[in-house]
C-alpha cells in the first residue's frame, strides 16, 4: 500500500498544482496567451501554466505559492509518512518541470518562426503584461543593473545578481511542497 | 493624397493644446477678469488662469470631414481627487492617462512621425535589423492602456508607499471607483548610481509608482474630476466613450511649490539657451501654491460634415448638447473650432468682433470665441460651403459569428456606402491585412475589389472566411478604401478589430495530447498503468491493515 498511497498522493497533489495554474492564471499571462497563442499555436497556454506554476515569488504571487503548499499538504496527508510526503512533492515539482519542458519543446516544434511576432492585439497592450508578477520581479531586478552598467559594471556579478531569484524562485515551490507534504503527513500519519 | 496635408497644424493645437489655451484666451478676451490682448503678460495670464480656472473646447474638422474634439479644463482641482489632503504630502506630480481605439496612432499619424507605418499598419513585426522600426515598437507595445503615475519627492519609502496606498484607496471604490494593480515601483536616490558614474542626485529620493486601472473606463472617470458649471453641463459623455477612438489625462499638482523649487533644483542656472528654457522660467516665477489639476478628453471619430453640409454646430454636432450652453462660473472658456482648408468659412455665430469676444482667421480656417463674454448660448455655430468636402463615406466590418471556438470560421464582410448625393470613382477597397500577420491563415472569398464609380445611395461589399487553428486574440489591421472625387483622391479605413477565438479545456487538452503524441501518449499510458497497478493493491487487500490517524 506505500506505493499506492504515494502515487494517489501525488495524483491528488498534481491534480491540485494544474488546476490551480490553470485557472488561477493571472490576468497578465492570459493577455499574452491571447496575443502569442495565434501564431504559436496551442502549447502556449500550457507553457505558460507551467511558467506560472514553476516560477513562484512568494512576495508578489502568494496564491501559487498557497498552492504549492496545499498540494504538497493533501499530498502529504496520503501519503502518510515523511519520507513519503517529501517524495510526493519532489516528484509532483519535478514532473512539472519535465512537463514544461516538453511544453515549451511542442510550442516551438509547432512551426513557429523565430523571430516574428504579431501586433498585440487591440484592447490591450504592454501594460497587462507587465502586471505578471515574475515579470514585474524580473523588472524590479533589472533596473538597477542597468545602472550598473552604465557605471562601469555589468560583470558576472551583476548578471548573476538577476540570475539568483530566478533561481531562488524557481525552487521555491518545491521546498513550499515538501514543507506542506511533511506537515501534511505529521498532522495524519498512517497508524 | 489629401489625407494628410493639414495634419502638422492641426496636431500642433492637439497635443499642444494645454499650453496654446492661455495665449489663445489671452487674444481673445476683452475684459471682465482679465487684461486685454494688447496688455498680454504670459507670467500674469498663466496665474490668473491657474488660480481661478479655464476651459476649452477645441474642434477639429479634417478634410474628409471628419471630426476630432477635445475638452479640457485648466487649473480646476476637483474636490473629489482631495489634493490638499495629508496622503499628498510628498507628491509632487499624479497624472492618469487613458487611451483606447487608435487614439496614439492618430495622433503620432497626424504628427508626421508615422510610427505605425500608414498604410502597412499592422504588418508583422520581425527582428531582422532591416525591417526594426518605430512601428512595428508600437504594434508591439500596444497603445490601449489606462495608467496613474505618481511622483513622490524626498520621502522615506515606507510612507511614500503609505502616502501611495492611501491614494489609490481614496481613488477606489468610496469615491472614483477606481480598482488598479501595480504595474512598476522604483526609487531613485543616490544608491542608485555606483560611485564610479560621480552623478550627485539633487534630491534625497524620488519614488515613481505606475498602477494600472483595472476595472473602469477611465474617459468616463477624468470627466468626474472635473468642475461641472461649465461647458460640461452641455456634453454629452458618451459622444467620447462611443468614439473610434478617444483618450483622457489628469494631471494633477498636489503643491504647486514643490514642483517650483524642484524644477529649480535641477536648473539652478539662468542661462536661457532656448525659448522654452525662457518659458520655463517664467513659469518657476509664478507665485502659486496649493493644488493644481489639469483634466482633458479629446476623441476621434468618423465623417459628420460632407458636400451637402451648410453648417457645423460644435455642441449638438459634436458633443452631444441639448441645452444652453454656459460658461464657467468663475475662470475663463474658450471654445475654438479649426476648419480645413477645403471648406469655406461664410459666417460663424454668435459674432461679436466689435468687442473682440469672437474672431475668425481667414488664413488658417479657425474660429475664436471668447464664453466667458459671450455668456449662455444656445451653441455656437461656423456657417460654410463644404463642396469641397467628399459625400458621406461609410465604411463598416462586420464579422459573423463574432467569436468562435478553435477550428470554426467567421465570415467578414466589409461594406462601403455613398451616403451623399453625388458619385464618387475609382473606389477601390482591401482587406489583406490579417494574412500579412498570420501566414498560416488563408482567408477564402474576395479580400480586395474595386469599382469605377459608386453611385449616391449605393453601396459595394466584399465578403470573406477565416478558419482559425489556435485559440487567441486575432488582430486584423483596418480595411483600407481609396476614391476619387473632384480631382482629389481620399482614403479611408476602419479600425482595427480583434476576433476571440476560444478553446474550451478539454479540446484544448485533447489537440495538446494529439500535437505531442506519441510523448504524451507514453507518459499518459505510465501514468494510468502505474494506477492500475496501484487499484489493483488495493483490490487484492494488500496493507490493508494500514489506516489513517483521525
Amino acid at each position: 500500500m506505500a506505493f499506492g498511497s504515494k502515487y494517489f498522493g501525488w495524483l491528488a497533489a498534481m491534480g491540485i498544482i494544474l488546476a490551480g495554474g490553470w485557472f488561477l492564471l493571472p490576468v497578465g499571462y492570459e493577455t499574452l496567451i491571447q496575443w502569442m497563442a495565434p501564431l504559436m499555436g496551442m502549447y502556449v497556454r500550457p507553457t505558460l501554466v507551467m511558467v506560472n506554476i514553476l516560477l513562484v515569488n512568494p512576495l508578489t504571487n502568494p496564491v501559487m505559492a498557497g498552492i504549492w503548499i496545499g498540494a504538497g499538504f493533501i499530498g502529504g496527508v496520503m501519503a502518510g509518512t515523511k519520507k513519503g510526503g517529501f517524495v510526493v512533492a519532489f516528484v509532483a515539482w519535478i514532473f512539472c518541470i519535465g512537463m514544461a519542458g516538453f511544453c515549451l519543446i511542442q510550442m516551438f516544434m509547432g512551426g513557429v518562426s523565430l523571430g516574428t511576432f504579431p501586433p498585440i492585439p487591440p484592447g490591450t497592450s504592454l501594460v497587462d503584461i507587465l502586471s505578471i508578477p515574475v515579470i514585474q520581479d524580473v523588472i524590479g531586478g533589472i533596473v538597477p543593473m542597468i545602472a550598473g552598467f552604465a557605471g562601469g559594471g555589468g560583470g558576472l556579478t551583476d548578471i548573476f545578481s538577476m540570475v539568483l531569484p530566478l533561481l531562488v524562485w524557481f525552487f521555491v515551490p518545491v521546498v513550499l511542497a515538501v514543507i506542506g507534504g511533511i506537515i501534511g503527513a505529521t498532522v495524519r500519519p498512517k497508524e | 493624397m489629401m489625407k494628410n496635408v493639414y495634419k502638422h497644424a492641426f496636431v500642433m493645437m492637439l497635443v499642444g493644446f494645454l499650453l496654446a489655451s492661455p495665449a489663445v484666451a489671452a487674444a481673445v478676451f476683452s475684459g471682465e477678469n482679465y487684461q486685454p490682448a494688447q496688455d498680454f503678460e504670459m507670467e500674469d495670464l498663466f496665474e490668473k488662469i491657474l488660480e481661478e480656472g479655464a476651459e476649452l473646447v477645441f474642434a477639429n474638422i479634417d478634410q474628409t470631414g471628419g471630426a476630432q474634439v477635445i475638452y479640457g479644463q485648466l487649473g480646476i482641482p476637483s474636490d473629489s481627487l482631495g489634493l490638499d489632503l495629508p496622503m499628498y504630502d510628498g507628491c509632487i506630480v499624479m497624472v492618469l492617462i487613458a487611451t483606447y481605439g487608435e487614439f496614439l496612432e492618430y495622433v503620432f499619424e497626424l504628427i508626421g512621425a508615422d510610427f505605425f507605418g500608414g498604410g502597412s499598419d499592422g504588418d508583422i513585426f520581425a527582428l531582422q535589423a532591416d525591417m526594426f522600426s518605430l512601428d512595428s515598437i508600437f504594434d508591439m507595445l500596444g497603445t490601449e492602456f489606462t495608467l496613474l503615475v505618481n511622483v513622490f519627492l524626498n520621502l522615506p519609502e515606507g510612507e511614500s508607499r503609505s502616502n501611495m496606498q492611501e491614494i489609490l484607496n481614496h481613488m477606489g471604490a468610496g469615491n472614483l471607483g477606481f480598482s488598479f494593480a501595480e504595474v512598476f515601483a522604483f526609487r531613485l536616490d543616490q544608491s542608485f548610481f555606483p560611485p564610479e558614474m560621480e552623478i550627485t542626485v539633487p534630491f534625497s529620493s524620488l519614488d515613481i509608482y505606475i498602477h494600472q486601472v483595472t476595472n473602469v473606463d477611465a474617459v468616463s472617470t477624468v470627466f468626474e474630476t472635473m468642475d461641472a458649471s461649465g461647458f460640461l453641463s452641455a456634453i454629452d459623455e458618451t459622444e467620447f466613450t462611443d468614439a473610434d477612438a478617444a483618450a483622457a489625462g489628469l494631471l494633477a499638482i498636489p503643491d504647486m511649490t514643490a514642483l517650483v523649487d524642484m524644477i529649480e533644483g535641477f536648473n539652478p542656472g539662468p542661462a536661457f539657451v532656448t525659448a522654452a528654457d525662457y518659458a520655463a522660467s517664467q513659469f518657476g516665477n509664478l507665485t502659486l501654491e496649493g493644488p493644481l489639476a489639469i483634466a482633458a478628453v479629446g476623441y476621434i471619430d468618423d465623417q459628420v460634415l460632407d458636400t451637402t453640409s451648410t453648417q457645423l454646430d460644435i455642441f449638438s454636432d459634436l458633443l452631444g448638447g441639448t441645452g444652453s450652453v454656459d460658461p464657467l462660473d468663475q475662470g475663463l472658456s474658450v471654445v475654438i473650432a479649426n476648419m480645413p482648408y477645403n471648406v469655406n468659412v461664410t459666417d460663424y455665430s454668435p459674432k461679436n468682433e466689435g468687442l473682440n469676444l469672437t474672431f475668425y482667421d481667414s488664413n488658417s480656417s479657425i474660429v475664436f470665441w471668447n464664453a466667458t463674454g459671450l455668456g449662455s448660448q444656445t451653441d455656437y455655430t461656423v456657417y460654410l460651403n463644404a463642396s469641397g468636402l467628399p459625400p458621406m463615406i461609410t465604411l463598416e466590418r462586420s464579422f459573423n459569428p463574432t467569436s468562435c471556438a478553435v477550428g470554426e470560421s467567421t465570415t467578414v464582410t466589409v461594406t462601403v456606402t455613398n451616403g451623399g448625393t453625388e458619385p464618387i470613382y475609382n473606389v477601390t477597397l482591401e482587406d489583406l491585412g490579417l494574412s500579412t500577420i498570420y501566414t498560416e491563415i488563408t482567408p477564402s472569398g474576395t479580400t480586395a475589389n474595386s469599382w469605377p464609380m459608386l453611385g449616391p445611395s449605393e453601396s459595394q461589399t466584399i465578403s470573406y472566411t477565416v478558419t482559425f487553428p489556435n485559440e487567441g486574440r486575432y488582430t486584423f489591421p483596418g480595411a483600407v478604401m481609396t476614391y476619387d472625387f473632384h480631382g482629389y483622391t481620399f482614403s479611408k479605413d476602419t479600425r482595427k478589430d480583434g476576433f476571440t477565438v476560444t478553446s474550451d479545456l478539454v479540446g484544448l487538452l485533447s489537440q495538446a495530447i494529439a500535437d505531442g503524441w506519441p510523448f504524451t501518449g507514453g507518459v499518459l499510458g505510465l501514468v494510468g498503468l502505474v494506477g492500475i497497478y496501484s487499484v489493483w493493491g488495493l483490490v487484492r487487500g494488500r496493507g490493508g491493515s494500514e489506516f489513517y490517524q483521525m
